[in-house]
């Protein structure tokens, strides 16, 4: 079994889960941590608990007439068992949880963009945000860049560091505008993870600008 | 608290009498919920018996010495919500996914304790300071996001950022283990 993760996702995004306000991207990164993350797991069930004791204390809606018979005479009906989905036939998912197993389009192939980087588009389109599963080659280097927003990164596999955060194993990584940074696949392992971007991001070097223009990042 | 465990437990053996007395105690407050989190009347009405219809058939599968009934109902109620508005469902942890890595924290023992824990819950939102207490509240129960929140408080976004922090921070130190980090 892996280690438990060691770098977890903020607390406004904690509370953002627990009260159902995040974005989809953010619902499926935290879906995909708590699953790796029984520390977060605790918390997200106390902020739960807090939601439970709020509706004990709602007041009471008056109701309309009839939606309790109406209820009742829904008991007998036969529930629709959910469909197994089975699990996409794509290398390099070993470590990723079904939350985002679930997502992955039907027919996804890893999609080269850059050298050294393929990705699944999960289909997640809501306003700006981009959610993506990535799997970095051995090796690979992320050229200098910084964030139009936030960034969340999600490491299930392999080890992606920069200077000041090295992410594996079920760690949220998250970097705003006010990072610029250069970041690295450690170890011979390809990196897989979730990335959700509230907008692309912006390179910092030439070569980075150019394949950005050239559409391929 | 006790009331509802035993309401719970004769609902899980299929007794219809005692979901009656269920739904009449949650469905109006489910209702009044639903509609200040702004979801129109005929749909929370839909969403109310949805939400009652799972508790009915998954009863059994209760756990209440991991959450309080009116917890698990909060969850129901929050997941049909979001799964409604976005026509995809919330994503949530599978128990039975391989990856899935098992509980470190205790189960409550018993019943009794999980009820002092509900009392824990109410104290600690009690006591954090007003200005935490509305992030709270309002994302909770009005189901803003912290954006709108600053919206509406004329506060930069950063400002409900901390008070989010700083609120999470006190309730998990009552309610949750610390983390290790």
């Amino acid at each position: 079994m892996a280690r438990l993760p060691a770098h977890h996702p903020p607390e406004d995004l904690l509370l953002a889960y627990a009260q159902g306000t995040c974005s989809e991207g953010e619902s499926l990164l935290m879906a995909a941590h708590l699953t790796l993350c029984p520390t977060c797991r605790a918390e997200v069930g106390a902020l739960e608990a807090v939601g439970g004791q709020l509706l004990a204390e709602e007041e009471a809606a008056a109701m309309p007439e009839g939606l309790l018979e109406a209820t009742l005479s829904r008991l007998d009906q036969p529930t629709r068992a959910p469909v197994p989905v089975p699990p996409p036939d794509l290398a390099g998912l070993e470590r990723v949880p079904r939350p985002i197993l679930a997502r992955i389009p039907a027919g996804a192939r890893w999609r080269r963009i850059l050298p050294g980087v393929e990705v699944i588009d999960l289909g997640v389109r809501q306003g700006t945000e981009e959610v993506r599963l990535a799997r970095l080659a051995p090796g690979f280097t992320l050229p200098h860049h910084t964030h139009e927003g936030l960034e969340r990164t999600l490491v299930f596999d392999g080890i992606f560091a920069d200077d000041t955060l090295r992410l594996e194993d079920g760690d949220v990584g998250v970097r705003d505008d006010t990072v610029r940074h250069t970041q690295r696949v450690i170890g011979p392992t390809p990196c897989v993870c979730l990335v959700v971007n509230d907008a692309p991001l912006v390179p910092l070097t030439w070569l980075g600008r150019f394949a950005r223009r050239l559409g391929l990042a | 608290m006790e009331a509802d465990l035993r309401l719970i437990a004769r609902i899980g053996a299929g007794d219809r009498a005692a979901f009656a007395e269920l739904f009449q105690g949650y469905a109006p407050r489910l209702l009044g919920f639903l509609r200040s989190r702004g979801v129109e009347s005929e749909q929370a009405e839909e969403i109310v018996q949805e939400v009652l219809l799972s508790v009915w058939r998954n009863a059994a599968s209760f756990d209440p010495t991991r959450a309080s009934l009116s917890t698990w109902i909060f969850t129901i109620a929050r997941n049909r919500m979001i799964d409604r508005a976005r026509r995809a469902a919330h994503a949530v942890p599978d128990p039975h996914d391989p990856l899935f890595q098992a509980d470190t924290t205790l189960a409550a023992d018993d019943a009794a304790e999980a009820a002092q824990r509900a009392v824990r819950v109410r104290e600690a939102v009690a006591a954090l300071p007003e200005d935490q207490r509305r992030v709270i509240e309002r994302g909770h129960l009005g189901g803003l996001t912290l954006a709108a929140i600053a919206l509406e408080e004329c506060v930069p976004l950063g400002t409900v950022k901390t008070r989010a922090r700083l609120a999470v921070e006190r309730l998990r130190r009552v309610l949750a283990p610390r983390r290790e980090s």
